[in-house]
């Protein structure tokens, strides 16, 4: 599938080729750019790092806020083994630089949801971090559902909500477990109602219905502050720049 | 309802522009026609797709808010039609009641109503009636939603925004707490000392009043959540900063039911105090007792003395409310009463007795009485033979065969 | 909407570009996020059926420390760590840097754990000493604004 879709697209296969290049080449990337067309405002899905999320966050700040913790062998998801690093004495270790290629791409999928004006909205199962989800959603102006997830909000949500309401376009789970045995059920139903999620996947997660999945501890608290922290500012980054083209269109 | 129809009168400009996108787009999808005639490979699909930036200027209303705004039409178009129905019967009435029209108000409609189909059904609300029809058809909710469909409340898809909230909020407020006793820690101060949180008097919310605070529904489950959440809160030591957010979430209890309620004593020709209550009713009895005070304890029961019963446990009843406040040799009772046996009649006059008593007593014998039960009325009735066996409860002898 | 929700089949952009290429769904109807992802496909396609990775053994991660290590911990030092100073060195580390120590001086194998533990008790000691007088460290500014004796009394 993807090799095809690659080729279909031209003018877009080469910008593919180019955000999937590390983080130096990008910068590079970005200087080239910045020097050819200033005046003329570009369509942003050609740029390789628009909203400049590479720059959000280090490996290093990654490793301060406990990303590399993975959960024991025992409760390892097969699915989950290109991810690791390794195992420290029974604890599994996440490899960042693969972590961190991940939430990059995470990011800049998000920032450019925000500019398009899409609806976000947070998911998170864990009571100790429900908070400052919910705190986050509220500071970035979007949505969040920490809460018991009733069946069929999104499957069902004409009936649920009493009218057509608008599902949101992005889902992002900084937690993909409802406990610790089951996925959360919105996981299935977003990829059932075609609403591309983010997802930030532990060792014990399975990443194969997560879009943009992210191997990482989703339990410290620590952890999920860094990422709140990120998705805040990427999505503040794409609602500024929609801001812009909204006032030079107007 | 005012509400709606404002919203949807804002809204009928962009309805129209809508329209024009709408010819627009497909005048787009007619060339994408032409050319997946020509040659229909994926490339070229996807090359004729519009840019999507252009496509959201115009597309601003979303599909949730187009049918919303369809439905907020429609409801206006019925209540019009309502409205015109409702005023030409209210004329049609008025002149069959010969009146004038132009100044037949509700009330007339409603006497009339009720002159013209008498009806004897017992529920008030299966009766004929005429009322406008805001008042029948139940009033709309406004859009939860902007014009691009985006909910107003950032936990909308929680289907519970307002609880949800109201948990958010606290467990804010909490933490606020932890922080700011921590800081008086390590300040090593004590501020406002005299502030605290009184509650003596309020209670939590019950679950139907935080249901009708919040307009919405809730879990039992839900319902603990909130008092186990506002539990912590009240229980930290300086929460009193949130006195307003706690108190929106309680009730005050009704202290002091006596104290209103209690009449004072009139006076008769002898400057004597008394007080009569009527209505003291037990099974079948019925009848009123005054006591007078300064008095020497005589009892007069229609015209007798305590004789008027026969057996002792009747005459123990009437004079046992005057023995609990030792009041039998200081007050007089006279009362009247009719109507069932010696048993009805002795507990409705040991009720009116104790219940005239409370304007002679004081606070303490009053809550004395209360607990011992003087002051609460006995509602039990005889229950009615059923059918099928020889009394209320009791059964036919039961035998094999 | 027109499209399948059989999630376990293909991935969301398969089955959105399946219904656009047959014309099913107007292009104009697409997905806001149908180009974000044509332009940015995430790493790994988001199949829920794909095969399972090669089952390779999960590397195990070990130091050349981790003997002497082993050793401390057998004997029950090593475990405390200051968390009002975290950027500080571990109570291990400082145990097994002893030990290096200790033994390129010459010192016998079977006296260096407790020598190097006797050694950092005695510069911890020093160091408890030197943080209370040093006014700059996390812990002396807590202590000292901690009033100890009333921290329970409110």
């Amino acid at each position: 599938m993807l090799p095809r879709f690659i080729c279909s697209t031209g003018k877009n296969g080469l910008s593919i080729l180019k955000n999937n290049s590390t983080f130096a080449q990008a910068v590079q990337q970005k200087s080239e750019v910045s020097e050819d067309n200033l005046p003329k405002r570009k369509n942003p899905l050609e740029h390789p790092d628009y909203f400049q999320v590479h720059n959000l966050f280090t490996v290093k700040d990654l490793f301060d806020a406990r990303v590399h913790f993975g959960h024991k062998e025992g409760s390892l998801n097969e699915f989950m083994t290109p991810y690791l690093y390794g195992s420290r004495l029974g604890h599994l270790i996440f490899d960042l630089d693969v972590t961190a290629e991940h939430l990059r791409k995470a990011l800049n999928f998000t920032a450019h949801i925000a500019y398009r004006g899409g609806i976000i909205c947070f998911f998170n199962r864990n009571a100790l971090n429900a908070h400052l989800v919910e705190k986050t959603a509220q500071e970035c102006g979007e949505y969040a559902h920490t809460r018991f997830w009733r069946g069929g909000i999104f499957t069902n949500a004409n009936h649920q909500f009493g009218a057509i309401t608008r599902l949101p376009d992005l889902c992002i789970f900084l937690n993909t477990q409802n406990n610790i045995l089951n996925q959360h059920t919105a996981v299935r139903d977003s990829a059932k109602m075609l609403i591309p999620t983010v997802g930030i996947v532990d060792s014990n997660c399975n990443p194969n219905l997560i879009t943009y999945p992210v191997p990482g501890n989703d339990d410290t608290p620590s952890a999920i502050e860094l990422y709140c922290k990120l998705f805040k500012a990427a999505i503040l980054r794409g609602k500024e720049e929609r801001m812009k083209l909204l006032q030079e269109s107007e | 309802m005012s509400n709606v129809i404002k919203f949807s009168f804002k809204h009928i400009i962009p309805l129209s522009r809508c329209s024009y996108v709408r010819t627009k787009s497909t005048c787009l999808l007619n060339i994408k026609g032409y050319s997946s005639k020509a040659a229909t490979t994926d490339s070229d699909v996807f090359d004729n797709f519009t840019d999507w930036e252009t496509l959201s200027k115009t597309k601003k209303i979303s599909k949730a808010m187009r049918a919303y705004l369809e439905r907020a039409k429609e409801h206006d178009e019925f209540m019009k039609k309502q409205q015109f129905e409702f005023s030409i019967g209210k004329r049609h009435l008025a002149n069959m009641m010969g009146e004038d029209p132009e100044t037949f108000t509700q009330k007339d409609v409603d006497r009339a109503i009720e002159y013209l189909f008498p009806s004897g059904i017992y529920d008030p609300a299966a009766r004929p009636l005429m009322k406008p029809p805001e008042e029948v058809f139940p009033a709309r909710k406004a859009a939860e939603f902007d014009e691009a469909g985006r909910p107003h409340h950032f936990l909308f898809y929680t289907g519970k925004p307002n609880f949800f909230k109201l948990l958010y909020d606290a467990a804010e407020n909490i933490q606020f707490l932890y922080k700011f006793e921590d800081k008086v820690i390590r300040k090593k101060e004590t501020p406002y000392p005299n502030q605290n949180l009184d509650l003596s008097n309020t209670v939590w919310f019950t679950k139907d009043q935080l249901e009708q605070h919040l307009v919405e529904k809730l879990t039992d489950l839900e319902y603990e959540n909130f008092k186990l959440v506002m539990e912590r809160l009240i229980s930290l030591p300086y929460s009193y900063q949130f006195k307003d957010f706690i108190e929106k979430f309680r009730k005050t209890l009704t202290s002091q039911k006596f104290a209103l309620e209690i009449p004072k004593p009139n006076f008769d020709e002898d400057g004597r105090a008394y007080v009569t209550t009527y209505e003291c009713l037990r099974k079948k009895a019925r009848g009123d007792v005054t006591i007078r005070s300064p008095g020497t304890g005589k009892i007069i029961i229609n015209g007798k003395d305590i004789t008027y019963f026969e057996d002792t446990q009747s005459r123990e009843q009437v004079i046992f409310p005057l023995i609990f406040t030792g009041m039998q040799n200081k007050v007089d009772v006279e009362c009247n009463i009719e109507g069932g046996g010696p048993s009805g009649q002795s507990g409705a006059i040991r009720w009116g007795i104790a219940w005239g008593l409370r304007s002679f007593v004081d606070k303490n014998m009053l809550e004395a009485m209360q607990v011992a039960g003087l002051l609460t009325r006995d509602h039990r009735r005889r229950e009615r033979k059923k059918p099928g066996q020889p009394g209320a409860r009791k059964k036919p002898t039961w035998k094999r065969r | 909407m027109a499209t399948s929700r059989l999630e376990r089949i293909g991935t969301i952009f398969t089955r959105v570009e399946g219904l656009l290429t047959r014309g099913a769904m107007k292009p104009d109807d697409r997905p806001l996020w149908f180009d974000v992802y044509k332009a940015f496909p995430p790493i790994i396609e988001p199949k829920f059926a794909r095969p399972k990775p090669e089952a390779k053994p999960i590397r195990q991660i070990l130091y050349k420390e981790d003997i002497i290590r082993a050793k401390f911990h057998a004997e029950g030092h090593g475990i405390g760590i200051n968390m009002l100073s975290p950027a500080g060195e571990t109570q291990v580390k400082k145990l097994i840097q002893q030990y290096e120590k200790l033994k390129s001086e010459g010192v016998p194998e079977n006296e260096l754990i407790e020598k190097s533990v006797a050694a950092v008790s005695t510069e911890r000691q020093l160091d408890a000493k030197i943080s209370s007088k040093n006014p700059d460290s996390v812990t002396a500014q807590v202590l000292s604004e901690a009033d100890l004796k009333n921290i329970f009394k409110e």
